[in-house]
């Protein structure tokens, strides 16, 4: 049991358990994200027919993945706060100078402005969509990348 | 038994002719009965639509009826028998029931692929059922025909996409919204299409229409007929950002509707979607407006791409539904012909026995007299057609089932009946 002796540690379970659910909630977020990029296309180029015809409307489809890019914002940042009290019990700081921590908090901050907005700026629809695609596939990069370093 | 099938469509009668013999479900049921007393049929079918009325009929001889019921056609349409020949059909057998199938089916609908026959056919059905016009062979006849159409409606996509520009329009605005009746729609200008899109969406549920028209007088009249309300022509952009579906129908020289217009509009209304509908030749938005974010414009020529794009398609479809009902209708033949030739078989055989029987038995009995012969024929004849009445009877109703050709088989090795 020695590999998960961080476990130990109180706030490493539930930092795990939010980021976890944040990001498939995040990945669900995702995929209804590219459904709607490529409904909205062959909206705009005039290409009905065929098995997308049996999808909802762009509006049910934007509707629900702003729900789940919420409820996982939610949990990314709980994320956030028990990786801080972890940081904090483990290294006695809340932010260590690690890319996977600051990288996570720059993350944080994009989405909570971005959710912000989205709304008053007018970043709804396609250009919404496509911006929180883009801030997902970011989030896999880095931590990607934070894994390896 | 022969069926009998006559009737006239919107392929060969025009509405002129069609309205005169058309018919309300209680004046159906009550021609029907008139026609299977006079012509003595055994059973009788109607179907009466806007666009078709046929007569199915099952009768021990085709010939007779068909001539009667040719007068009958003529008598309602006010034709001569000539003159009405022209406008209608006659099917028999296996043809009547493969129209039946095409009927039901909707491959000889107006709009191919409808669904709507299926239910007035159904509804024919169950008002022919309820007047007691139908019998054995009918019930199971047309009640296969709404099963197979049945089938062909929901496990085919012949009824697939829509089949006019204005369900196209709302087809489109339900791929963007996910309801109408909350969405406001404006309709600039006027005109035939642009009326047939306004009214295919306000069937949809939409409830806040305005409508807007250089001619103020033309709007207001047109917003009488749809319960709009009606916008001065000037503000159109302030009307545009309020609205989620526009639709231009406007006669102007060249696009009203520009990139610029668009950009101000789109940031007033925070790019919530737009759909514009361009109806207007030339067209009224300019083709810049199209690629601007959550802006779906469809022109007429779009629109009508995507009807004859689904037209394509059911006709594909409607070629294998086609082949189906070639196998059904052969499956038919068989089954009734093969029943057919059973009972001929069988009745030819009694006669043949009662014949030679009667002939030894007058050989024997060589003191009577031609008219005690004849009684004593009649009276074999009606043993044996007694003794037979109730296996043909079975026989002809179990001719559509499955067993009928089973029934059939071992009827002809019971009796050693060969073809």
């Amino acid at each position: 049991m020695q590999t998960f002796s961080f476990l130990k540690n109180p706030w490493a379970l539930p930092h795990l358990i939010f980021i976890f659910t944040g990001m498939i909630i995040f990945l669900i977020s995702f995929a209804e994200g590219i459904i709607y990029l490529v409904s909205e296309y062959r909206i705009k180029n005039k290409r009905i027919g065929g098995w997308f015809d049996k999808l909802p409307s762009l509006e049910t489809i934007e509707r629900n993945h702003n729900k789940l890019l919420n409820i996982g914002f939610v949990f990314f940042t709980l994320g956030i706060i028990t990786g801080g009290g972890w940081s904090k019990s483990a290294t006695g700081y809340y932010v260590s100078n690690n890319f996977q921590q600051i990288g996570s908090f720059v993350l944080w901050i994009f989405f909570a402005i971005f959710l912000r907005l989205r709304v008053s700026r007018g970043w709804v629809g396609h250009r919404g969509i496509l911006l929180s695609c883009i801030g997902f596939v970011a989030v896999i990069i880095l931590l990607t990348w934070a894994q390896q370093h | 038994m022969t069926l009998l099938l006559v009737g006239m469509n919107h392929k060969t009668a025009p509405v002129a002719i069609r309205e005169k013999i058309a018919k309300e479900p209680r004046a159906l049921e009550f021609f029907l009965n008139k026609i299977k007393k006079e012509l003595s049929l055994t059973e009788i079918f109607g179907l009466s639509t806007c666009n078709r009325f046929e007569i199915v009929a099952v009768t021990q001889d085709a010939s007779s009826p068909l001539n009667a019921l040719k007068t009958f056609f003529a008598a309602e349409t006010l034709q001569s028998l000539p003159e009405i020949e022209k406008f209608i059909y006659v099917h028999e057998n296996t043809e009547a029931y493969r129209h039946l199938l095409r009927v039901a089916s909707s491959l000889d609908s107006m709009v191919l692929g409808e669904n709507q026959i299926l239910g007035q056919f159904r509804d024919a059905y169950q008002s022919a059922l309820d007047a007691e016009t139908t019998g054995p062979i009918l019930n199971r006849l047309l009640q296969k025909t709404l099963q197979f159409a049945k089938n062909v409606h929901s496990e085919t996509c012949l009824g697939a996409g829509s089949v006019s520009v204005g369900s196209v329009a709302v087809e489109l605005a339900e791929k963007i919204f996910d309801t109408l009746q909350n969405k406001k729609i404006l309709l600039m200008g006027a005109g035939e299409i642009a009326e047939l899109v306004l009214g295919a969406l306000k069937a949809r549920g939409v409830q806040n229409i305005s409508i807007t028209n250089r001619t103020f007088e033309n709007a207001t009249g047109l917003a009488k007929k749809f319960e709009a309300n009606t916008k001065c022509f000037e503000d159109w952009p302030r009307w545009m950002e309020e609205n989620d579906v526009v639709i231009t129908s406007l006669a102007i020289s060249s696009a009203l509707i520009q990139e610029e217009h668009i950009k101000t509009i789109m940031g007033q209304r925070k790019n919530r979607p737009l759909f514009m509908i361009d109806l207007g030749l030339p067209r009224n938005i300019s083709s810049q407006v199209y690629s601007t974010n959550n802006v779906y414009v469809y022109n007429i020529d779009d629109l009508k791409e995507v009807v004859d794009k689904t037209l394509s398609e059911r006709l594909a479809v409607a070629e294998q539904v086609e082949a189906l009902i070639e196998k059904e209708t052969s499956q038919f033949w068989h089954s009734v012909l093969g029943t057919q030739v059973t009972i001929t078989l069988l009745k030819q055989k009694c006669d043949q026995i009662c014949a030679q029987e009667l002939e030894k038995t007058f050989g024997r009995l060589k003191n009577l007299k031609e008219d005690e012969k004849e009684s004593i024929r009649k009276g074999m004849d009606a043993v044996v057609s007694k003794i037979l009445h109730d296996p043909i009877l079975t026989l002809k109703n179990e001719s559509l089932e499955a067993q009928g050709s089973l029934a059939s088989s071992w009827l002809k090795k019971l009796f050693r009946l060969e073809d």
